[in-house]
């Protein structure tokens, strides 16, 4: 196995494994909070990471596997990878642009075009007659993962507009360095989902190469640090939240009220 | 989505205060609230206090109002009987439960 084939199933691992325990993580919290926003991140982040990876990798392994796991992985993957990401939107409305607005309907439009293209991958697997052509680029393969990355954009756009906000707080003492420094990772969380996803995007758009030697080095580095942005955001090490707080300026106490 | 309490509190006793106008008061809170990284529809009395405090002076000695500091403490004794009201969850407190800190 090549260098970068290796770095690939490496960054697949790294991220199968960090979202599918922050995912957990989350799901736990939510367990006990009973809340919306913790439910949709943790469930997103497991469908995605934990159901839709594994099937994936097992579905477009070098050696294809049999016609009915082939038909069963492809159909499960499209399920969770729609389920998952419409999670996303939900997410990122619900917390950012709650209510009535333009942030609703995005969401909306976003989490119909999911649903449609996953169901479509269904139908596919379930109809197709040969089923090695589920390997194939598909349009509606396309169209998830063009859900996906406007989702990526939309939330990494938000999050890093939140830091920003937050930053001017912290001085004030109303805000916490460790949460500012939370929705910039989380932000970074989405910049490099959308870099992962960019090189097969592209390859269907421009019948390029999706398994070039490029393209896998770019889906393996953008893995690599969503997986690591995603672990600080959720499970930051005692080491990061005292370099996070201790670079932060001190916060002049608050006014009474 | 309209405006917090503390905020229209704030912006109406500015222009009861001083010879800004409607806009202009708002608009002044508003500078203030941008410099502090805070929203007109959920900053609550708490957040207000401090923007008083520390940004709003500032403000108010940039637009020729003497009185500033005088203005503020009324502004912000008066603060302190307006209710936070429904406020929907902020992105932060969302954020802040789920890296548990």
């Amino acid at each position: 196995m090549q260098t970068i084939e290796l770095l690939v199933l490496g960054s697949a691992a790294a991220f199968v494994l960090v979202g599918a325990t922050v995912g957990a993580k989350l799901l736990w919290l939510a367990r006990r909070t009973r809340a919306l926003p913790e439910t949709l991140v943790g469930a997103s982040l497991f469908l995605l990471s934990a159901v839709a990876w594994p099937l994936l990798l097992i579905v477009s392994a070098p050696e294809p596997p049999p016609g009915l796991v082939l038909r069963i992985g492809w159909a499960g993957a499209s399920l969770a990878m729609a389920l998952g990401w419409s999670g996303v939107f939900l997410f990122t409305w619900r917390v950012f642009r709650p209510g009535p607005g333009w942030g609703r309907w995005l969401a909306g439009l976003g989490i119909s075009i999911e649903l449609a293209a996953g169901l479509a991958g269904v139908v596919r697997a379930a109809l197709l007659v040969d089923p090695l052509e589920l390997r194939v680029a598909s349009a509606s393969g396309l169209v998830l993962l063009l859900g996906a990355q406007a989702v990526y954009l939309w939330t990494a756009l938000e999050s890093f507009r939140y830091r920003a906000l937050l930053r001017r707080r912290i001085p004030l003492g109303l805000a916490d360095p460790l949460v500012a420094d939370r929705f910039g990772l989380w932000g970074f969380t989405g910049v490099f989902g959308f870099g992962s996803i960019a090189p097969a995007v592209l390859a269907q758009l421009s019948g390029g190469d999706p398994n070039s030697l490029a393209s896998h080095l770019v889906v393996a580095v953008c893995g690599l640090l969503s997986s690591a942005a995603l672990y600080v955001a959720f499970l930051p090490p005692v080491t990061y939240i005292r370099f996070v707080r201790g670079r932060a300026p001190s916060p002049v106490p608050e006014a009474a009220v | 989505m309209p405006e917090s309490a503390a905020f229209e509190f704030a912006c109406s006793q500015l222009e009861t205060h001083t010879s800004l106008e409607r806009l202009a008061a708002r608009g002044t809170v508003r500078i203030a609230l941008k410099q502090s990284g805070l929203e007109a529809r959920s900053i609550t009395p708490e957040q207000m206090a401090v923007v008083v405090q520390r940004i709003l002076p500032a403000e108010l000695i940039s637009r020729g109002i003497d009185s500033g500091e005088e203005i503020c403490q009324s502004i912000l004794a008066g603060l302190r009987s307006v209710a936070s009201g429904p406020v929907s969850e902020t992105p932060d407190a969302v954020f802040r439960r789920l890296g548990g800190a």
